[in-house]
């Protein structure tokens, strides 16, 4: 590699950092997943950690665990160690229940992204805003006559939630990238599987429907791995994108993965953008709060 | 110490899916994303034909063959009755074979799922091997 060459490669990687560990902004949309991660765990775990489900003692503190630290997430009660716990627990059944005993459902790409999201929430201070937290730290700044605290700070977990929905899409995409997945051999096995002798199985087990839409998902994930990064493109692509996890969740049993994709998208938009939308909707009351 | 960090789980999250999809090893601490690539693996498409001692066809499909009106909305990995070897056809259509009378030959023709897409298989007696597998 010469010398030019190494220098622009060692400036792109200075830019990527900056972009990437030095993003700064409002924490309303950390707040906004914090909360939504919380619900989504439940939604997910709830009857399976349940105290009726607990065939082995050792299944009660698990369940205790994945109950409490969630609740905490929700209202923001010692929000970026609660979040954290969340992570921790969802990897611990995802490494201890599914990898390890295979229990049904536990060793799915939808538990690993939602402790990865969770692990990487925890690097934001996704507590500062609409948080018990936050409550708290008002009601100090009043007690004492300082200035209401403000709702900014480092957001480089953001960025690396929206990395990491940027690689499900790319390696997704390779995963299809093969003849079979292309002429619809591929997607035909998944609806005999889930549409055999079902209302839509005339239509979806067409060998031209398949192909097309098979394509189609392939040539849409590809272009969401890149370009759901650059902010020009975002008005375009995020809708599609928001479009085929809606298509997903109505067409194949993805339990929690769509949903927790949709929420995620919320790191891809600038976060005060989102600040601004939301400071509209409640008549200027969060916008006060920016730096 | 943030750039650092920060530049580690970047390039964990976008390379690391690589060793287990290319190189097929790390799982399970590494995550591949193939997505329902699974699904539909081991569950055979095409014709099963009963031929009975007068030299009559009967043509059913596989669902047919089990007796069923679709497949059980269960994760597929959770499924007994996959097939991944022709003698596993006996597995699948054990329930059937066991009423079929004795005269009666079931045969098998076409394909069954496989994570790289469907791999043909055929068989002339479905009957004959595992059909107490199951």
């Amino acid at each position: 590699m010469t010398f030019a060459r190494q220098a622009l490669a060692m400036d792109r990687l200075r830019i990527f950092v900056a972009w990437g560990a030095e993003h700064h902004g409002p924490t309303h949309s950390a707040a906004l997943i914090r909360v939504g991660l919380a619900l989504i765990i439940w939604v997910r775990f709830a009857d399976e950690v349940a105290f009726f489900n607990a065939v082995d003692p050792l299944f009660l503190p698990f369940g205790v665990w994945m109950f409490v630290w969630p609740l905490f997430a929700l209202i923001g009660l010692f929000p970026r160690v609660s979040i954290a716990m969340c992570g921790i627990g969802i990897f611990f059944g995802y490494f201890m229940f599914g990898a390890n005993f295979r229990l049904p459902g536990w060793y799915h790409h939808h538990v690993y992204l939602l402790g990865a999201a969770c692990l990487l929430l925890a690097l934001t201070p996704c507590g500062r805003s609409w948080s018990f937290e936050r409550w708290r730290t008002l009601k100090e700044a009043d007690r004492d006559g300082k200035p209401t605290p403000d709702q900014t700070g480092p957001l480089w977990g953001l960025r690396l939630i929206g990395l990491q929905l940027s690689a499900i899409y790319f390696w997704t995409a390779v995963d299809k990238t093969e003849w079979a997945w292309v002429n619809g051999e591929r997607l035909e096995q998944i609806f005999v599987w889930h549409y055999s002798g079902r209302a839509l199985e005339p239509v979806l087990l067409e060998p031209v429907v398949m192909a097309t839409l098979a394509t189609l998902v392939l040539v849409v994930e590809y272009a969401l791995a890149v370009l759901i990064q650059l902010r020009r493109w975002q008005p375009v692509v995020l809708p599609i994108g928001l479009s085929l996890h809606v298509a997903f969740y109505l067409f194949l049993p993805v339990d929690t993965y769509s949903i927790t994709m949709i929420l995620l998208y919320l790191a891809l938009i600038p976060p005060e953008a989102v600040t601004r939308f939301l400071g509209r909707m409640q008549g200027g009351v969060v916008e006060t709060h920016l730096r | 110490m943030r750039k650092t960090v920060f530049i580690l789980l970047a390039a964990f999250i976008l390379v690391s899916p690589m060793v287990p999809q290319l190189l097929s090893a790390g799982q399970p601490v590494l995550r591949p994303w193939i997505m329902f690539s699974g699904v539909g693996t081991g569950v055979p498409k095409g014709v099963f034909t009963v031929t009975k001692a007068n030299g009559t066809q009967v043509m059913l499909t596989p669902l047919e063959v089990l007796g069923q009106t679709s497949y059980p909305a269960i994760r597929h990995y959770m499924w007994p009755k996959r097939v991944f070897t022709k003698e596993r056809l006996g597995v699948f259509a054990a329930d059937f074979c066991a009423k079929l009378p004795s005269d009666s030959l079931l045969s098998f023709e076409g394909s069954v799922g496989a994570r790289k897409g469907p791999i043909p298989l055929s068989h002339d007696d479905v009957c004959e091997a595992g059909a107490g597998d199951g």
